[in-house]
């Protein structure tokens, strides 16, 4: 076992041998490598993901030693970044077996803002050197102020960070157990992680409601209320005079009545006494009571049809 | 109508005259695996993209707006406030009679006295966006929507953006036209 990794470089792997790979690999995890100290499962996602530990666990095991290769200083003003890569070699004869790539800058959200100390720290800071940032809360968004970090600061983390990713890198390559690990969960760009789901539903915004006309002012010497309507009652007639038949028809709202001749109205007016709407009648005072001017009836609410 | 681009919403396919053309954003999948996400991330961007179309036109209600895209709306309000940015074009689907591909761009408008095409993005950037810009930018030429300059608008949950601007789109296009004729190969089609 022990010359394994260079002997699967003199000739394909056959599909047993491959197996046997990952087996070797999973039998480390679960003898030597502890859950949660050499790797862990990010909640949302799919594959464990190796930690720095577990990296060197494996190296150790597959014999591979580690050499840091090359490191690339790209920092900028207000930036520090390293390009760090990572040969891993075979530890009884120096074969090279792999090189592992990581970078790492601060300007990464997680280096390039800090907390303010007080609100004091906070409202001293240069307008371009601090903000306010939605955070995702246990219940709703909230507010987080922020200042910036100085990136000379954290300027050994970063190049600790990316020897650790050119590493785990590397490990991944040489063993090749990508298919058994993620990659540090940590290096996936914002938006590229899964969720598995896991995320609530997010909401459709919906289009404004079309601003309704305002309400006319009532015709002069007339008032006007918005009623639902007891009850209608229709009184066949007629006229003494012209000989023509006509209908009354009686509106009770309450302990009130309104009256009118018009049948287009009455109706209206039963339409919505039996559908339970509200109406705006528009009515006058008469020798013989309310006489009813104008009666229109509310729309019916959206979510009625669905009832 | 002859030569009228149907759009499907529920398959995001696209149609002339019967005939199926290739999306974009299919012909893109090919380029770049990054692009299939989760869905979430996609379903996210959709609700996103519709909030700033009812924002353009103003015909958004405020108060719907569902707090998971509202720091990357409040992103898209802070970029047109800083610039002044109006739109005269909103989600225009257009189609290429010759490559038969078809594709919506999501703004075309006035930016510092320039005519240009805007594209919002709300996760992280990826390899093949200028790439997407390239087709964009070749479905307004041939429909004859002149373009002065190309942008990618990431859109981030601090409610910042960064507008990066695409260059020399014409050296772009035949590796995106190499992503179309592969997917066009792939499917059969």
């Amino acid at each position: 076992m022990e010359n394994e990794l260079q002997e699967v470089r003199k000739r394909p792997l056959t599909a047993p041998e491959i197996k046997a790979q990952v087996q070797r690999i999973q039998e480390v995890m679960s003898a030597v490598m502890e859950r949660d100290v050499h790797y862990g499962t990010i909640p949302g996602t799919p594959k464990p993901t190796l930690y720095k530990a577990g990296a060197e666990k494996l190296c150790s095991t597959f014999h591979v030693g580690v050499n840091p290769d090359e490191i690339m200083d790209l920092s900028a003003d207000d930036e520090i970044r390293y390009r760090v890569s990572v040969k891993g070699f075979y530890q009884p004869n120096g074969v090279l077996l792999g090189v592992g790539i990581g970078e790492c800058s601060s300007n990464e959200e997680k280096y390039k803002w800090r907390k303010p100390v007080c609100d004091e720290e906070f409202a001293e800071t240069a307008p371009d050197r601090k903000r306010e940032v939605w955070k995702h809360g246990k219940e709703k968004p909230y507010k987080a102020k922020q200042v910036r970090m100085n990136p000379a600061d954290v300027a050994n983390t970063i190049l600790k960070m990316a020897k650790k990713r050119a590493l785990i890198d590397m490990t991944l390559t040489v063993t090749a157990a990508s298919d058994i690990f993620d990659q540090d969960i940590e290096d996936l760009p914002e938006g590229m992680e899964m969720t598995n789901g896991k995320k609530p539903p997010i909401q459709e915004p919906q289009k404004k409601k079309p601003t309704e006309d305002p309400p006319k002012p009532p015709t002069p010497g007339t008032d006007r209320i918005v009623t639902g309507i007891d009850t209608v009652t229709q009184n066949p007639g007629v006229n003494q005079k012209t000989k023509k038949p006509y209908t009354l028809w009686k509106l009770h709202v309450g302990d009130k009545e309104y009256y009118t001749f018009s049948d287009t109205i009455g109706k209206d007016a039963e339409t919505a006494s039996q559908a339970g709407l509200r109406a705006t009648i528009e009515h006058k005072k008469t020798q013989y009571g309310q006489e009813i001017v104008t009666l229109t009836v509310e729309e019916p609410p959206e979510d009625a049809d669905a009832q | 109508m002859p030569n009228e681009l149907q759009f499907d919403p529920d398959t995001h396919t696209y149609t002339i005259n019967g005939r199926r053309l290739i999306s974009v954003t299919q012909a893109l999948a090919i380029a770049d695996d990054r692009r299939m996400v989760d869905p979430y991330y996609l379903e996210r961007g959709r609700i996103l993209h519709k909030a700033c179309e009812y924002l353009d036109r103003d015909e958004l209600d405020l108060e719907t707006l569902d707090d998971q895209i509202r720091p990357y709306f409040l992103a898209y309000v802070k970029f047109q406030e800083d610039t002044g940015f109006k739109p005269d074009l909103i989600e225009l689907r257009l189609s290429h009679l010759t490559y038969l591909y078809a594709g919506t761009i999501d703004r075309i408008g006035d930016l510092n006295g320039n005519h240009v095409l805007i594209d919002l993005k709300s996760g992280a950037p990826a390899k093949a966006d200028p790439l997407q810009l390239a087709a964009y930018w070749e479905l307004a030429r041939v429909n004859t929507i002149p373009i002065k300059r190309l942008f990618d608008l990431y859109l981030h949950d601090d409610s910042t953006y960064r507008l990066v601007e695409v260059v020399k789109p014409k050296l772009l296009l035949p590796v995106f036209l190499s992503a179309l004729t592969l997917t066009r190969w792939r499917n059969g089609l």
